[in-house]
């Protein structure tokens, strides 16, 4: 079944173009990766499936539901992690999971089965204030808090910029592990490396999409060794 | 989803709980409103320091400088000895008001061709300088009639003329003042504080992540409210019972009636604090833009300077501001014991206020955009 499917999206903040016609459908249980340098439009993209922004023109479902019409019943199945930290500074790790649990009617204890790979590593600190955690552990908690209702889809925009290469990788880990609970993952990166770690990648640069597929087939296809040379090479060849 | 209300507005309490500053500021707030404010905000004019200068020395000029000397008002300085040493004075803003007394004042006085006394102030501050002059005068005058009183020929002002304060017995500024000075404690807590909570909000980002969730708009700004307004109005119960234990200021009216216009007036203004949430992108313009607003509510609603004397098109624009409302209850019923019948109209335009400020509010809110 289709859990996200995005047909001829465009968006335009005046004058700039962000989005160009981007399409694209995500499979239920899918790892699916966004893969592009910055302002390539990515961020953009997130806002409209959470439902945060108005698309100018195209439509856009999750779980079969329209992002503009039925974005209330949306927000209960999507969880959302922003790729700045957006969590209450003044608020202890704890506090902050209780708050976000409570407000989709639910508690920790619920939601800790799902969360407990991840909750579990900064638990230890939970009466610290969320402000005063390091980057890696403030990520985690706003993981944790954005998994503790059990979204049907999560998205990551930009989870592992300005994290070190150990809480890199140790994040991948999670993220594949959540994927075999069948949660349906969008997660975008500016980093090559990490798209290898994707069932299937979407390239974009400048607002469109470049290709769609495995990240092996890609570099295949392109007939590059690396999968970054395949991107560069997919980038020369648009412009 | 109305289940999520308590649980928005337990977040808001536990931050403002753990707050270093505001909790402190809060309760600091009614005792230097009460404590402070009535006594700094004195219109009545004290301590002019006057230069007096006497070229007759008879007993009637030394009877007006020794009236001069134990007036509250004047500050009589070291004796000058000429008019010109005394301007120098007035220049340097050493003295406020200079009296000259000609020579042989008394005697032609007697003979009943008076030489004029030379009253110079000054005026840089309109109203010290005026009300230094009507002082003086007034001194200078009721020294001269009890000389003519203990000559059996004349009669005291007091005797021509009955002078009552009506509503304010004793003519006290800080009852005046008091009641009015309590709607800063209003726009302190209901204005400042929910602008700087969304503003906050909306800096850190977690406003958006709050509209990912079900929770619904109306319910995210009202838990941001609520807790607001009962803070606003407990600090104005705790101001009154304030004003009340240290100057014995009650309202002569029903404190009801001080409490429904206070809360209208909370509805107002944290509706309009909203407004310029919404319409804000960092805190810095919202603050500017609130102070650029809460200027003119406190300068033209009659909070300092009466709104009659105004120009005409001012007191126009005062209707559309809460304060002038609230502030008219707040006088009226402290002093004046004024009834809802006669205060119908504040009350009608705080509601219509409230209305048009709150979908101000609801129109400016948007959770998509």
């Amino acid at each position: 079944m289709t859990a996200i499917e995005v047909s001829n999206l465009s968006k335009s903040y005046g004058d700039v173009q962000a989005l160009r016609g981007v399409s694209f459908a995500v499979q239920e249980g899918e790892l699916f990766g966004l893969i592009g340098p910055d302002g390539a439009g990515k961020t953009t993209l997130f806002r409209i499936l959470t439902t945060l922004l108005l698309p100018s023109s195209g439509s856009a479902t999750v779980e079969s539901l329209d992002v503009v019409a039925d974005y209330r019943r949306l927000r209960t199945l999507v969880g959302y992690m922003p790729g700045r930290f957006s969590l209450y500074p003044d608020l202890t790790v704890e506090e902050n999971l209780q708050f976000f649990a409570s407000l989709f009617g639910t508690t920790i204890r619920e939601g800790y089965d799902l969360v407990a790979p991840v909750y579990s590593q900064i638990e230890p600190f939970r009466h610290r204030k969320a402000g005063k955690l390091s980057g890696g552990m403030k990520q985690k908690l706003a993981l944790s808090c954005a998994l503790i209702h059990k979204p049907r889809v999560l998205f990551l925009d930009e989870p592992t910029t300005g994290v070190d290469v150990v809480s890199r990788i140790e994040f991948w880990d999670m993220l594949q592990s959540l994927r075999q609970q069948g949660i349906t993952i969008l997660v975008s990166t500016p980093y090559m490396d990490e798209a290898q770690r994707c069932g299937r990648v979407a390239l974009i640069c400048d607002g469109r999409l470049l290709d769609i597929d495995t990240p092996e087939q890609i570099v295949l296809r392109t007939g590059q060794s690396t999968f970054e040379e395949a991107f560069i090479h997919l980038m020369s060849q648009q412009q | 989803m109305k289940h999520t209300l308590p649980i928005l507005i337990r977040k808001e309490v536990t931050q403002f709980r753990r707050n270093k500053v505001l909790p402190r500021i809060v309760v600091m707030m009614p005792l230097m409103l009460v404590l402070v404010l009535p006594l700094v905000t004195q219109m009545d004019v004290k301590n002019i320091s006057v230069a007096f200068i006497d070229h007759d020395r008879s007993p009637l000029t030394l009877r007006m400088e020794s009236h001069l000397a134990h007036s509250n008002y004047f500050r009589l300085c070291e004796p000058v000895g000429s008019f010109e040493e005394a301007e120098q004075m007035l220049d340097d803003g050493k003295v406020d008001l200079v009296v000259s007394i000609p020579e042989h004042f008394e005697r032609h006085l007697t003979l009943g061709d008076p030489k004029p006394i030379l009253l110079e102030a000054n005026a840089v501050n309109a109203t010290k300088g005026a009300q230094g002059m009507q002082y003086a005068l007034q001194t200078i005058a009721s020294a001269a009639m009890e000389k003519a009183r203990g000559r059996g020929a004349a009669i005291g002002a007091e005797q021509l003329l009955t002078v009552e304060n009506r509503y304010n017995p004793t003519g006290n500024y800080r009852h005046f003042m008091l009641p009015a000075l309590m709607i800063v404690l209003l726009i302190l807590v209901c204005c400042f504080l929910p602008l700087l909570n969304i503003m906050t909000e909306k800096e850190h980002g977690t406003i958006e992540q709050i509209n990912v969730t079900p929770v619904g708009r109306l319910e995210f700004i009202l838990a941001k409210l609520i807790p607001y307004w009962l803070l606003a109005l407990v600090l104005l119960a705790v101001a009154m019972l304030l004003a009340w234990a240290v100057y014995g200021l009650l309202p002569a009216g029903a404190a009801a009636l001080v409490f429904l216009a206070a809360f209208l007036f909370a509805l107002c203004i944290s509706g309009f604090a909203v407004t310029i949430a919404n319409i804000s992108d960092t805190m810095q313009q919202a603050i500017f833009v609130m102070f650029f607003f809460v200027m003119f509510f406190m300068l033209m609603s009659g909070l300092f300077t009466p709104i009659d004397s105004m120009p005409r098109w001012a007191q126009g624009i005062t209707y559309a501001f809460p304060p002038r409302y609230v502030i008219d209850v707040f006088r009226s019923v402290y002093l004046k014991g004024t009834l809802f019948a006669e205060l119908w109209f504040d009350f009608l335009m705080l509601t219509l206020l409230a209305v048009v400020f709150n979908l101000l509010a609801t129109v400016t809110y948007k959770k998509q955009s």
